[in-house]
C-alpha cells in the first residue's frame, strides 16, 4: 500500500455500492474509474484499488492513526481488491480443531468473533478473526489461510472471555471494539488448515431456547455465503465468475451447517461442546 | 421486460414457439449442485434455484437454442407428454425472461 500526498483521485461517477448509512462511522462508498476503484471510508481515509488490484494507494484524512489505517487495509481493502483476482476471501473468523478447521460466517453482530475467541481462549487456536481466505490445495481440498493474529471484542465479550490483563484496548477511534493481540492464552495458528466445515451463525435472541446445529444444502450454502464473501464488483465478469465457481467448489466439497445459540455468554461452553463432538478428530 | 412480450409468449402459435430461439443472459452464471441449480445474475445481483428439470433445462440450453431441439432432449429424458412439457417450458421460459436470465427470439414472419 502506498499512503499518496497527491490529490484523492477524482470520480463523477455516483457510488455503485455502499456499506452502511451516511450517519454511520463505517460507512463506506465505492466507486468506479476507467483505472480501478476508489473506496472511501466516512471520515477515516480514501482508497484506490487499480483495476488489476495490482496496486493499492491510501489517501487518509486527517487525524486517521496508522492503526486505523492497517486495520481497514488488512482487514477489507485487501479482501475487496483480492475478489477483483476472483481470490475467495470470507467475511468469517476460522478456528482450528486438530489437522482441520472450521469456520464461522454470519451477518454483522451474529457473535463470529466472540465465538471465535471463546474457542481460542480454550486451546482451539484460531486462524483469523474477520476475514479468511481459501484457497485450493493439491488434491482438492480447501484450505483456510491465517490471517491477522488479532480478535476485535466488543468489551462486554471480552470480560466475559477472557482474564483482565489480556483484555486489549480500543486502538481504533471509530469503534470501541477492543483489539487483542494473540497470547500464550488466545492461541493463533499460522498453518494453512483443510476447511473442515463452515458454520453460518444465526442471530437469535437472548430468551432463545436452545443449541441448534443443523445440516444445509450445497445450494442454501452457496446462496449464503454469497452474503458472507468479499466481492467489490459483481459487474467484472471474470472476476464474479471466477468467485461464483469458486464458492460452487467450497460449498459442493464441505459441509455447511446452520448454528444458532441464545445470545448469552454462558451457553458458549455448550457451543464448544458440539464442536468438539462433531468435529474433533 | 415489457407485457408485450408475455402477450406474444401467450398468444404464439405451438409451431412458432418450437422456432424460438431461447439465449442465456451473458451476466447469468449457474453452477448445478446435486440435484438443484443456482444461477447467479450478475447485474442484479441475485440468485435463482431451479429445480431438477428447471437445471436440465438450463443446461441443454447452452448447446441447443431452439425450443425444438430442447423438446427432442428433453422428450428423450423424461417420459412426459409432449404438450405438457410446451406448456411447462412456456412458464419455464416466461419466468426466466421475467427475471432477465434469457433472451428469446421468435422467427420473423
Amino acid at each position: 500500500m502506498t499512503i499518496s500526498d497527491a490529490p484523492v483521485p477524482h470520480t463523477t461517477d455516483l457510488p455503485f455500492n455502499r456499506w452502511g448509512c451516511q450517519q454511520e462511522a463505517h460507512y463506506v462508498e465505492f466507486r468506479r474509474r476507467a483505472d480501478g476503484y476508489v473506496v472511501s471510508f466516512n471520515r477515516l481515509a480514501t482508497f484506490f484499488i487499480s483495476r488489476h488490484s495490482t496496486n493499492i494507494c491510501c489517501w487518509p484524512d486527517k487525524g486517521t492513526t496508522n492503526a486505523e489505517l492497517e486495520h481497514l487495509h488488512r482487514q477489507t481493502v485487501v479482501p475487496l481488491a483480492s475478489s477483483l483476482q476472483g481470490r475467495l476471501v470470507l467475511h468469517a473468523g476460522a478456528v482450528q480443531f486438530g489437522s482441520r478447521s472450521i469456520c464461522f460466517a454470519g451477518d454483522p453482530g451474529a457473535g463470529k468473533s466472540t465465538l471465535t475467541a471463546y474457542l481460542a481462549a480454550n486451546g482451539r487456536p484460531f486462524l483469523a478473526d474477520d476475514s479468511v481466505e481459501i484457497t485450493l490445495g493439491i488434491g482438492g481440498a480447501h484450505f483456510a489461510q491465517p490471517g491477522v493474529a488479532a480478535v476485535r471484542l466488543w468489551q462486554d465479550s471480552a470480560d466475559a472471555i477472557l482474564a483482565a490483563n489480556e483484555r486489549g484496548a480500543a486502538v481504533l477511534g471509530f469503534t470501541d471494539k477492543l483489539r487483542i493481540e494473540r497470547s500464550d492464552h488466545l492461541r493463533h495458528s499460522r498453518t494453512a488448515t483443510a476447511v473442515k466445515a463452515i458454520c453460518f451463525l444465526r442471530k437469535e435472541p437472548p430468551e432463545a431456547s436452545g443449541l441448534h446445529l443443523k445440516g444445509i444444502t450445497a445450494s442454501e450454502a452457496l446462496l449464503e455465503l454469497g452474503k458472507h464473501s468479499f466481492w467489490l464488483d459483481s459487474s467484472d465478469h471474470d472476476s464474479s465468475a471466477k468467485l461464483f465457481e469458486k464458492r460452487a467448489n467450497l460449498v459442493a466439497a464441505v459441509p455447511c451447517f446452520w448454528m444458532s445459540y441464545p445470545r448469552q455468554y454462558n451457553y458458549l461452553p455448550q457451543v464448544h461442546e458440539l464442536l468438539e463432538s462433531c468435529f474433533a478428530e | 421486460m415489457d407485457n408485450a412480450f408475455f402477450q406474444t409468449l401467450d398468444t404464439t402459435g405451438t409451431s412458432d414457439f418450437r422456432k424460438a430461439s431461447v439465449m442465456l443472459a451473458p451476466h447469468a452464471l449457474y453452477k448445478r449442485l446435486n440435484d438443484e441449480g443456482i444461477v447467479l445474475d450478475l447485474q442484479g445481483q441475485k440468485y435463482f434455484r431451479l429445480n431438477a428439470v428447471g437445471s436440465r433445462f438450463w443446461e441443454i440450453l447452452v448447446d441447443q437454442q431452439r425450443v425444438e431441439n430442447v423438446i427432442s432432449v428433453l422428450l428423450n429424458e423424461y417420459d412426459v407428454d409432449e404438450m405438457r412439457l410446451l406448456a411447462d417450458l412456456r412458464t419455464i421460459i416466461g419466468d426466466l425472461v421475467a427475471a432477465g436470465l434469457v433472451q428469446v427470439t421468435f422467427p420473423s414472419k
